[in-house]
Formats: C-alpha cells, sequence, structure tokens
C-alpha cells in the first residue's frame, strides 16, 4: 500500500458543481496502516457527471490499496470517515446519491461504508434531496450529523472545524430570509502550520458571522510576582492590573483555499479574503462554452472578474498603474481551475506549503487510473 | 355525471431552487408524477389532504428548469402581491401540455421534510430495545 502522511485536497473535476475528497494521513495502528478519507460535496449536475465522484472515489481507493502485490482486501482496508453535504443544490449534491448506492450496498463491508453524513441543517423541498434523506432514514449505520460553526473533529494530528453555518443563521432558515447558499457548511483543516478552507458557496451574509465568530485571537500575559522584592518569575499574577493583551494569532488565516461558490462575484470578497491570506486557490467551474450552450450566460463569466480582480490583489498580480482585470493564466500557478487544469490534487505540508498536482481530465471524461496512480 | 380526469391531463411537481431578482431568472426542479399513481387519485384524495408523500413522484425523471420571474409568475398564476420565494413547491396539473390547476404545495413539502428530519434526529436504537 502506498503512504501517505499528508493531508490532501482532490477537487474533483466535475464541471460547474463541487465535488472534494479529502485525503487524511493514513490511519495507524501497530504495523497496519489504513487510508482515511472524507467527501466534501458529490457534484451532478447533469447526467454527465453524475457518476464521476463514485468512478473518482472507487479508482482512488484502488490505487492507494494495489500497490502492494501482496495486498488481500479486507474489510480493515479503508476508512471513509464521513460525507459532507455543504448545502443540497444540485450541483453539490446529485454525485452524492450514487457513491452511498455503492457504498452502502448489503454486500459491502459495515467497515467500509461511510460512518457520518454531515448536513447543514436547511430543510430544502426538492425531491432529490427528500430522497436523500429517506435513503438515510433507511441506512442508520450512516450516522446522521447537523453540524454547526465551532463543530470540530479530529483525525489523528489534522483537526476539522466547521466554521459555517452559523447558530443564528441556521435559525433563521425557517423564514425565507436566508439564501440556501449562504446555509453552506464552511471546513477549515489544519494540521500543523497546514491550513486549508473548504467553502461550499458560501455568499457574504455567512462569511460575515465566520468573522464574527472567529476573531482574532487575544492572548493575556501576566506579569510576574514580586514577594519581597526578589524576583520569581514563574509565579504570574492574574490579577496584576498591567496584564497585556496580544492579539496576534489569526484563526481564519489559511494557505489553501477553494473559492466560494465557483468564483462567482457573490461568494468572493476582499475583506474575507485578506483575512484568510491563503497562498494558494481552486476554483470549481465550467468552460465558457458550457455556459453559453446551457443558457447560463446570465450568470457571467466564471471565475466572475470581481473575484479575479479580488485574488490579483491578494497575490500581488494586479498593479493599480494597469488596473486590467487579469485573466486566470496571468494570476500563475497559485490559482487553479477545474476548467483549465481538470481535477487537481493539493498536498498541504505540515510547514505550510501546498503542492498542486493536475490530471488534466475533461469534465465528462472519467480520470485516468495511471495517472492518478502516478500522482498519488 | 362525474367528470372523467382526461387522459392526457398530467401532474408537475415543482420547487424553486434558486431565484436570481437581479437577473430575473428563476431555476426549478421539476418532477412529473411517477407512473404508479394516477392523476384522478392524486387529485382527489391526496392534494385535498394536503399531505405529501415522496414515493408520488419519479426522482429518476428530474429535470432543471430555467425561466424568466415574470414567465414563472404567469405560469404559476400569482397575484402581483403574492412572493415568489426560494424553496417554494407548486404542484400543477396539466391538460395538453397547459396549466389546469395550481396548488401551493409549500406547507405539505415543509411537514415532510420535517418527518424526515426528525426520525433521522432519532438515536438509533440497541438490540435490547
Amino acid at each position: 500500500m502506498k503512504r501517505n502522511d499528508n493531508l490532501r485536497i482532490h477537487v474533483i473535476n466535475v464541471g460547474h458543481g463541487d465535488s472534494i475528497l479529502v485525503e487524511f494521513p493514513d490511519y495507524t495502528t501497530g504495523q497496519q496502516r489504513k487510508p482515511r478519507f472524507g467527501l466534501v460535496d458529490g457534484g451532478g449536475l447533469d447526467s454527465e457527471v453524475k457518476n464521476k465522484t463514485l468512478d473518482y472515489v472507487n479508482k482512488f481507493v484502488r490505487c492507494r490499496l494495489e500497490d502492494d502485490p501482496s495486498h488481500a482486501p479486507s474489510a480493515e482496508d479503508f476508512i471513509f470517515e464521513f460525507i459532507c453535504l455543504t448545502h443540497p443544490h444540485k450541483d453539490h449534491l446529485y454525485g452524492i446519491l450514487p457513491l452511498l448506492n455503492a457504498y452502502c450496498a448489503q454486500e459491502i463491508p459495515v467497515n467500509h461504508r461511510p460512518r457520518e453524513f454531515w448536513d447543514c441543517g436547511f430543510r430544502y423541498n426538492t425531491v432529490g434531496y427528500l430522497g436523500l434523506l429517506q435513503y438515510l432514514r433507511d441506512h442508520r449505520e450512516v450516522q446522521f450529523i447537523r453540524v454547526t460553526s465551532g463543530t470540530e473533529f479530529h483525525y489523528d494530528d489534522v483537526e476539522v472545524l466547521v466554521l459555517a453555518p452559523s447558530v443564528d443563521l441556521r435559525n433563521r432558515y425557517d423564514t425565507y430570509g436566508v439564501d440556501l447558499n449562504d446555509a453552506s457548511i464552511v471546513l477549515r483543516l489544519s494540521r500543523g502550520n497546514g491550513v486549508a478552507v473548504l467553502t461550499g458557496d458560501a455568499h457574504f451574509d455567512s462569511w460575515g458571522k465566520v468573522c464574527e465568530e472567529f476573531p482574532r485571537k487575544k492572548h493575556l500575559t501576566y506579569p510576574p510576582v514580586r514577594i519581597r522584592d526578589e524576583e520569581t518569575p514563574d509565579v504570574r499574577d492574574p490579577n496584576h492590573p498591567a496584564i497585556v493583551f496580544l492579539s496576534k494569532e489569526n484563526q481564519l488565516n489559511c494557505q489553501f483555499l477553494k473559492i466560494a461558490h465557483h468564483g462567482s462575484k457573490r461568494g468572493t470578497s476582499y475583506e474575507y479574503i485578506e483575512k484568510l491570506s491563503p497562498s494558494s486557490f481552486a476554483i470549481t467551474c465550467d468552460k465558457d462554452e458550457w455556459y453559453e450552450s446551457h443558457q447560463r450566460s446570465w450568470v457571467g463569466k466564471f471565475p466572475h472578474p470581481i473575484t479575479r480582480l479580488i485574488i490579483g490583489e491578494q497575490t500581488d498580480q494586479f498593479e493599480v498603474d494597469d488596473p486590467r482585470i487579469p485573466d486566470i493564466e496571468s494570476l500563475g500557478d497559485k490559482i487553479g481551475t477545474s476548467n483549465m487544469n481538470g481535477t487537481m490534487i493539493f498536498t498541504i505540508k505540515g510547514n505550510g506549503n501546498v503542492v498542486r498536482k493536475n490530471l488534466n481530465d475533461e469534465r465528462n471524461e472519467m480520470v485516468d487510473e495511471a495517472r492518478l496512480g502516478q500522482a498519488l | 355525471m362525474k367528470k372523467k380526469t382526461s387522459p392526457n391531463t398530467e401532474v408537475q411537481r415543482l420547487t424553486v431552487e434558486r431565484l436570481d431578482k437581479e437577473a430575473e431568472v428563476v431555476r426549478v426542479e421539476s418532477v412529473p408524477l411517477s407512473g404508479k399513481y394516477t392523476t384522478e387519485k392524486f387529485t382527489k384524495e391526496l392534494a385535498q389532504k394536503e399531505i405529501e408523500e415522496l414515493s408520488w413522484w419519479d426522482a429518476d425523471s428530474e429535470k432543471s428548469e430555467m425561466y424568466r420571474i415574470k414567465e414563472l409568475r404567469e405560469k404559476l398564476g400569482l397575484r402581483e402581491d403574492e412572493e415568489l420565494s426560494e424553496n417554494m413547491v407548486f404542484w400543477i396539473i396539466k391538460q395538453s401540455g397547459k396549466p389546469l390547476m395550481v396548488f401551493h404545495a409549500t406547507q405539505p413539502a415543509r411537514m415532510l421534510s420535517k418527518k424526515l428530519y426528525t426520525s433521522l434526529a432519532e438515536r438509533p436504537k440497541t438490540i435490547e430495545e
């Protein structure tokens, strides 16, 4: 079996839509190692890409396990930790159904089934989403969890922190005031100094709450207590009138950011990008021709020029003296888009470095297994 | 004499998925009545009780449709003072492709989603229970 000691984010090319496989460092017990992963959304906007996530997960598992010629599959081979549906829009939801059908089938060992299903709590009324709830009701081995901001999960040394939706927004779901995109689950995955943020389709309302709920951390430092003029540096006085506040740690700081809402103008604002200050970006969008041929050109270009402008400013590619909106190519290799790079695998190193590998597949073609194997 | 429903009558369930007021367009999920249920049974028994069952609908025949907001409002016969919002559900009974009757079915749909949510929130039973 191939080893993996890093946090890896596989951004699968499903055209317009999100499908992200999160690969944790291997679960190790004694001499045994097991691949460990979760899935954030499943894409599936149309029939061409509906089964792509399932195909990718199957190939990923095979590539990870079959490297060892002496490998004999067993029920303990891998751990499918969770499926996270950021929000139940079709371009995030429909690829999950075939995956659940395949991995919760009766002949599949219980240890291979997804352990948890994370839901944003927005009671959406589409038949597709209600069908998914019904499926989960009939497959109770998959634990259904409504996550909200502040929820934490730990996978060895990887911490997964839910940044959104906030409880305040969730309490307003029952009225029509909250846009479903703002109900998106936003995840912060951290390991050492490496941090990745996966944003779903979160819009401004959601980001406002995230910035409010995760401010810069303030640290207290207590001046030392002096007893009989003798300095005792190990004793600190919490009641000392001169308590010093240091406000240095930015909880939202990250190295990798999956840009919200496929790069639309409503998912990105300069204020929050500045707070997150990522160095590497991924955008999950389709080609211009697809939007034009599917009568979706009304939503504008993806990524939207405003988003490109903000990323250009963040990556120092935008010159005030030459105020042209940068195109994606000019933004350099720090930004990867699924319409140009196909499926992308981002390795988040413990020291904060991010390395990207592109599989260059088209939206409507399955990923080449040999190429995936080389990338892992 | 009892009036029979015409054989070319069909029922469609329509959910407002995405409403973009700026672009003045709306995306809807459109699902037909499952072949197992007749239009007559649907209109006379189920719709009147204002309940909804998921098995009525043919999820495999689901499709997304795009409309101009004005166009959809006309199709649904909404008055000017009636709001059109995301997550609203309508049952449309059509005859020869034209809407004959429109039911505003958000409430029964919400009851169904609440029922499913409640059942999912229940603690799994142990073997002893």
